[in-house]
């Protein structure tokens, strides 16, 4: 099955259709991942001031980052699920957006960026935990970290304003 | 009311920032920027309050790092809010949802300001790990309710007509 095919099922999926025709479904869905971004990126903000070592400083990263990172992963599994229901009604359209293709790119490398900190960074994090500031790939760490999510962010909301075919929403 | 928003949305900067490919994506992104950050400024304080996250320190010290984000956050959401409202008046001051979220986003600003002179004046607040308020906790419930359904508002205003139906005054626009 070609990929064209794979979306275009996906669009005129049973559930895809739900989501696109059944009244309010679509504002409350996209509600709901706008509260999920808010968690990953505001919890992933706090992790990462205090791995610059500019905020939360009277607090071991570790406890940080306990505290924290629990919220993340809500956050994370709520915008997976929500933003695929919103992909599935335009997937043919989406797929191809500029946008989408970049805030995807940002959201893998900054996986990859929390996994060579997880392994590379955060197996001495007993050295570093209550220092300030941390080390410098700790610092770089954080500072990509920012960066890469504040990318997701901004063309996550610019995937919003590439118009679509046939969005029911378009004219709102 | 209707005529004054038409003539204001044709004002030149109104066209200006209306028709910007820029203006309104990075205002809407900074939006939900500051929304993050007041929104886990808020459930952080809310958590420590009710005794679920940020142990070992007391409320007070909690409420100290990180109430002046939700101020900074909710000035910038002022600011962002105030162009995009200038940028396409009609869609946001005909809007029900919009009008409901300032309503919204007024009691929890006040109910917001009660809790903090609470803190600030009450010795237990400044004690680590002390016992948890119950008045607190339904406090914090009630305020990340309230913010919750100020996003969902938000989000709102973008379907207005979808959502209220002809209650909303813009559905009537539409429908002219």
């Amino acid at each position: 099955m070609d990929f064209t095919a794979f979306l275009n099922d996906l669009q005129y999926s049973a559930i895809g259709q739900w989501v696109n025709t059944g009244g309010a479904t679509y504002p409350i869905v996209e509600s709901i991942h706008v509260i999920a971004v808010a968690l990953v990126f505001g919890t992933i903000l706090v992790v990462d001031l205090r791995l610059l070592g500019l905020a939360s400083n009277n607090r071991p990263f570790t406890r940080v980052a306990h505290d924290l990172l629990r919220l993340t992963w809500i956050g994370f599994g709520l915008a997976v699920i929500t933003g695929s229901l919103l992909f599935l009604p335009n997937a043919t359209s989406i797929a191809v957006n500029i946008n989408f293709q970049l805030k995807m790119a940002l959201l893998v490398l900054a996986g990859i960026n929390m996994f060579v900190f997880e392994f590379i960074s955060a197996r001495n994090v007993a050295v570093w935990d209550t220092t300030v500031p941390p080390p410098n790939s700790a610092r770089i760490a954080g500072l990509l970290s920012l960066a890469l999510w504040t990318g997701v962010l901004v063309f996550g909301r610019l995937i919003g304003f590439t118009p679509v075919a046939g969005d029911p929403f378009a004219s709102l | 009311m209707v005529d004054l928003l038409i003539n204001l949305s044709q004002t030149p900067l109104a066209l200006a920032m209306a028709t910007s490919p820029w203006v309104v994506p990075t205002m809407q992104s900074i939006h939900i920027m500051s929304i993050a950050v007041i929104f886990i400024s808020v459930l952080l304080i809310a958590m420590r309050a009710s005794g679920y996250a940020w142990a070992g320190v007391s409320v007070r010290q909690t409420v100290a790092r990180f109430a002046p984000w939700a101020w900074v956050s909710l000035a910038l959401l002022a600011l962002t809010g105030i162009v995009l409202i200038l940028a396409e008046p009609i869609r946001e001051l005909l809007a029900v949802s919009f009008w409901i979220k300032m309503v919204l986003l007024a009691v929890t600003i006040v109910i917001s300001t009660r809790f903090l002179r609470g803190v600030k004046r009450e010795a237990a607040y400044a004690e680590v790990d002390g016992p948890v308020n119950p008045g607190l906790r339904r406090n914090a419930i009630v305020t990340i309710i309230l913010l919750v359904i100020i996003i969902f508002m938000g989000r709102f205003i973008a379907y207005d007509p979808l959502i209220w139906g002809p209650l909303s005054p813009i559905s009537a626009i539409y429908a002219g």
